[in-house]
């Protein structure tokens, strides 16, 4: 088709460029019109060669670059001109003696990180008198900012509002339980945490916190393995942690003293006061003046390339009423034990044990020494899914005589990473009221990526 | 004997003289290049081991130990690796603090994708405010990461200066070859349509060319409901796909399944050096995914061009 074109408009130019000049002048002499008819047929015949050749070459280029376009990559990968181009810029920056160009980014903000933490609960339980152990609440909001305060130091407040209903480990009858809802909010942590002042291998915290006592207590409720406390910390630290104000110092020892090893020395000295009305052994007012020390040391090894450990010991000293007379000694100890998937897919697990033993003086000639322990086992199952036991044994810390045991079963589900959804079948037996719970908890958190704790495994 | 004398006894007190340059990195990637670089000047040592998710890894104390120690801390620079923060503040070092000459940030200089442009929230799963944080998987990427670690290596320590910088030009030399290479080998099957399971291989589209034409998360981060996994089915069937990549840390069984509904083979890539033990270097790295995905690609039945 393209040829037939061009001969039509190769002719019809040709007659319009013959006809035209006869239109404007006479020829002097007109030759003879078979010589004419010779000359027209001649200059046709060149001129469609002319055109043929140049539809060729055309036809050619046109299937030149239908090859190239077929060559060419559907994603656009460099050419081999472009790869030289910037190895050779690269090379030639290895030796420029400026920096790096500067890459945009979002741009900074100072204000603080915030997270909101939501833990709703909910459960049912065999044990109809029990008021907490039957009800469906927000169990706390917790609101969580950090900063760096300057080079060398950060602040962390942790601000938890909550609506609690007490649920005594030793729960026996009607006359133990309370619904009242306490509503409000508390200073769970505040503190500033100096994590470079001069002093190789030492850190500090002034202000709140959470004390460094065994391995769960430092942890936030909603961090917990399971929906509620193990037994033990329950009976002698609180119903929830033990918290107290105060300076804390850690201490890695140089690697290079302890052959290579990870040992941490942490000593706390606080006001004592503890967690208040709640803490069963630490809990004096704010008038006493003589502070609580804790002391808590830790080694942690790995064991080949997928194992690791986490060895503890804890020692609380403190006074125990207002009188100052009464004295309390904790000395707890702790491991961890994690495994983790040589294959960097989900056949992780976790193995938790604590104990604590108390010296706790219950009046000017009453001593309490109790002995309590929870050991907890944990299995990934695939991407989202985590199953668990916790199986708990105590005694009270005010009164050796009573002791109580409980096994609990758990599964959690992380819909994502900030959503969660956790399933505990709790029997809980010994000197108490028999019960059977089943717990529900839906944790969700928003804001600022909060850090990953490194044993919390999600 | 005095002059031997004076030498031993410098020698004694200046250990640091002698001692390698200690470098801690998050990922096995940057590990690799600082060896690579460094040769038997440097001592290295990941966090990451390879296979796992680097989003996930554990900074235990072991880790801190190592930080500890350390000359150049070596990271992504960007919200990959959630732990960092927490690594660093147990490691009690200020030479590797931020803003120290010791803090090396790897993304410098390199151009993101997927940078988002608008709000940012969780309802878009775990979005990397910072753009896609998969930026290792492209070997021309790496020449740029080579150049930030050689300056930050030779200011550690100039008297190896010219050493390292010399090993980096043969590294960004063997880069660009290996650029070269990998187009010439996938030239068969250039443009070979791939579903991933996770975003991370978009970086090595630009050097391999693949189509990665979707991925089995929806949003990232977030395990795909039932509903999402018949329409990525479906999408696949639709426009030919015959590869699933499903990454070492990530859902092989869904993968699987995914691949089996749409007539399709499922391979499971390392995108990190050490991701499976023949990916020993980054030049590994990549000839055993390209490799893979040609074999792969066979198996499905994709006809080579």
């Amino acid at each position: 088709m393209r040829t037939h074109v061009g001969l039509w408009a190769a002719a019809a130019g040709l007659l319009f460029g013959v006809a035209s000049p006869s239109l404007a002048q006479q020829p002097p002499a007109a030759p003879a019109p078979a010589d004419r008819m010779d000359q027209f047929e001649k200059r046709l015949n060149d001129m469609e060669q002319r055109h043929r050749a140049e539809l060729k070459a055309r036809d050619a280029k046109i299937d030149q670059l239908e090859r190239q376009v077929k060559e060419q990559s559907v994603t656009p990968v460099p050419s081999n001109d472009q790869i030289e181009k910037t190895k050779n810029d690269i090379l030639r920056d290895i030796d420029s003696q400026s920096a790096a160009a500067p890459t945009l980014r979002v741009p900074a903000s100072f204000n603080p990180d915030l997270a909101v933490v939501g833990d709703f609960r909910g459960n049912v339980s065999t044990n109809n008198l029990n008021p907490a152990r039957n009800r469906f609440d927000i169990g706390s909001v917790e609101l969580d900012l950090r900063a760096a305060v300057d080079p060398r130091a950060d602040g962390v407040v942790i601000l938890p509002v909550s609506r609690d209903v007490g649920d005594p480990l030793f729960f026996r009858g009607k006359s133990d339980a309370d619904g009242t809802i306490d509503t409000g909010i508390d200073i769970e942590e505040a503190y500033l945490f100096l994590h470079d002042f001069g002093v190789p291998n030492l850190t500090a915290k002034l202000g709140r916190f959470h004390l460094r006592f065994g391995r769960q207590n430092i942890l936030h409720s909603h961090d917990w393995p399971t929906v509620d406390n193990n037994f033990v910390n329950q009976s002698f630290l609180g119903p929830e942690s033990l918290n107290d104000s105060g300076l804390s110092l850690s201490y890695v020892i140089p690697p290079k003293l302890v052959g290579g090893q990870y040992v941490e020395a942490v000593v706390e000295i606080i006001s004592g006061e503890g967690g208040g009305d709640e803490a069963p052994v630490v809990n004096n007012d704010a008038f006493v003046d003589g502070p609580a020390l804790n002391v808590h040391l830790l080694w942690n090894h790995d064991l080949g390339k997928d194992w690791n450990v986490e060895v503890g010991g804890s020692w609380l000293t403190a006074k125990r009423n207002d009188d100052n007379r009464q004295n309390v000694n904790l000395f707890g100890g702790d491991v961890t034990l994690i495994h983790t998937d040589p294959s960097g897919r989900f056949n992780n697990q976790l193995f938790m044990a604590e104990a604590i033993y108390g010296d706790v003086d219950t009046s000017r000639t009453d001593t309490q020494h109790a002995l309590g322990a929870y050991a907890l086992a944990q299995q990934q199952i695939d991407r989202d899914f985590y199953t668990g036991v916790r199986l708990d044994w105590t005694q009270s810390a005010l009164d050796d005589r009573q002791e109580v045991w409980g096994v609990s079963p758990y599964v959690s589900w992380y819909w994502s990473e900030f959503l969660r959804f956790r399933l505990e079948y709790q029997h809980k037996g010994g000197d108490v009221k028999d019960e059977d719970t089943l717990y529900f908890q839906c944790t969700f958190i928003y804001g600022a990526h909060p850090p990953h704790p490194y044993w919390a495994m999600r | 004997m005095k002059r031997l004398f004076i030498l031993a006894l410098a020698l004694l007190l200046s250990p640091a003289a002698l001692a390698n340059l200690k470098i801690v990195t998050t990922a096995t990637d940057y590990a690799d290049i600082a060896k690579q670089i460094g040769g038997d000047r440097v001592d290295v040592h990941s966090v990451m081991k390879g296979p796992e998710n680097v989003h996930n890894v554990m900074a235990k104390p072991t880790e801190m130990v190592q930080l500890n120690k350390a000359d150049l801390f070596v990271h992504s620079g960007l919200d990959t690796e959630p732990w960092r923060d927490n690594l660093l503040r147990g490691a009690r070092n200020p030479r590797v603090n931020a803003n120290q000459p010791g803090n090396v940030d790897m993304s410098t200089g390199i151009e993101l994708k997927e940078v988002p442009t608008g709000r940012v929230g969780r309802d878009q799963g775990d979005v990397h405010a910072y753009g896609n944080p998969h930026f290792t998987l492209n070997p021309q990427v790496a020449q740029r990461m080579a150049v930030t670690l050689v300056k930050a290596m030779a200011a550690a320590d100039p008297a190896n200066a010219e050493l390292f910088k010399q090993n980096a030009r043969k590294f960004v030399v063997e880069m660009a070859d290996l650029s070269k290479e990998l187009r010439q080998k996938f030239k068969p099957y250039d443009g070979l349509k791939v579903v991933t399971f996770h975003k991370a291989w978009e970086y090595f589209a630009d050097a391999v060319p693949i189509d990665v034409v979707g991925t089995i998360e929806e949003k990232v981060g977030i395990t795909p409901s039932p509903a999402y996994v018949k329409k990525i089915i479906d999408q696949m069937k639709a426009q030919g796909v015959k590869v699933v990549i499903c990454e070492t840390y990530d859902d092989d069984k869904l993968a699987r399944y995914v691949a089996d509904q749409a007539g399709a083979k499922m391979v499971i890539l390392p995108d990190h050096v050490l991701g499976v033990p023949e990916a020993r270097t980054y030049q590994d790295l990549f000839r055993y995914d390209a490799d893979k995905l040609i074999e792969t690609a066979k198996a499905a039945g994709v006809t080579p061009k």
